[in-house]
């Protein structure tokens, strides 16, 4: 992987389609009709917006050869805690509402990016993740605010609040510096550490 | 980039007119409506022997999104004169229910639909 771009595409495009992967096994699990029915809708935007970021992967400048074909990619750059299904509806509520804003903040930040592919993608991915943003953080309350679903929510806030800070990490790897990203690597873990303190603050949920 | 509108059949040069209403018969693959209704027609342009269509679809994880591209090319390749059809997936501005014609929505509505 030699330049940002191509290697910025791959890394939200792999944790999309992983993130759509691990959201499908709860449309036929999840504790309500209705959250089958949005775990099946956001296993949907999840996965288009990997197929679209892979295409725009093809016409990616400095696109090595290694990294254009999907299928044929030995390595993949998704976030390990995203490699194996979520064990309780909370480690799902976790990933929407703690990963998948961290990676929709790398959205926002690409919203004005030169190249125009990735700047139109975002502004429909971002306007599809307004709706996941919502609806985790409302489970996330809901979890939160339950006797018997607290300790759990919190112990999937837990596992996923590192590897997450980590993954913000190096997601943005000299992306900022090609103009790609408007925010660099510090200032989009700073902000995801400060909104998503608020949010667990908010429900009563403690901040590892 | 602004919003833009569907124009529609009556407007534009008399050779994008007939486009425009060529695309009236291209319904979406989920409701009977047309692509044009939809608001998914962002651009719709005659080069030549070219027809270019600037397209988008109402979700990125939208499963008709072939079936639209293959109904709206079939669709203009059988207009006089057209032996070519390049097609652009546009996704700024995001689709909203904004953009269905006056047409789509009352259609939408009749099915029952909240736009």
């Amino acid at each position: 992987m030699t330049t940002p771009l191509p290697a910025l595409l791959v890394r939200l495009a792999d944790n999309k389609y992983l993130l759509g992967r691990r959201f499908s096994e709860w449309s036929t699990a999840a504790p309500a009709l209705e959250a089958a029915v949005a775990a099946a809708a956001m296993t949907q935007d999840e996965l288009g917006h990997a197929r679209s970021l892979y295409a725009a992967l093809q016409s990616a400048p400095d696109g090595p050869d290694a990294y254009l074909n999907e299928g044929r990619r030995l390595q993949r750059l998704g976030a390990p805690i995203l490699r194996r299904p979520f064990r309780h509806w909370a480690e799902f509520v976790a990933a929407a509402g703690l990963f998948d804003r961290a990676m929709t903040l790398v959205f926002e930040a690409a919203r004005n990016c030169g190249y125009e592919p990735l700047r139109q993608r975002a502004a429909k991915i971002l306007q599809e993740e307004w709706f996941h943003g919502q609806y985790g953080q409302g489970w996330l309350r809901q979890l939160a605010a339950g006797p018997k679903t607290r300790a759990a929510m919190q112990a999937a806030v837990d596992q996923f609040w590192q590897p997450t800070a980590d993954w913000l990490a190096t997601v943005e790897a000299g992306a900022r510096a090609a103009n790609v990203l408007t925010k660099n690597t510090e200032a989009l873990r700073q902000a995801w550490l400060d909104e998503t303190r608020a949010v667990l603050s908010g429900c009563g949920l403690r901040a590892p | 980039m602004t919003t833009p509108r569907p124009p529609g059949a009556n407007a534009g040069a008399p050779e994008t007119r007939s486009l425009w209403a060529a695309l009236q018969d291209v319904a979406d693959p989920e409701f009977p409506v047309s692509v044009v209704d939809m608001g998914l027609i962002y651009g719709l342009r005659r080069e030549g022997a070219t027809a270019r269509v600037q397209l988008t679809f109402t979700a990125m994880g939208c499963p008709g999104m072939d079936f639209i591209v293959h109904d709206i090319r079939a669709r203009l390749l059988q207009e006089p004169g057209i032996s070519r059809v390049e097609l652009e997936i546009v996704w700024d501005p995001p689709w909203t229910k904004n953009r269905l014609t006056e047409k789509g929505r009352e259609r939408l509505q009749r099915l029952g639909m909240a736009v």
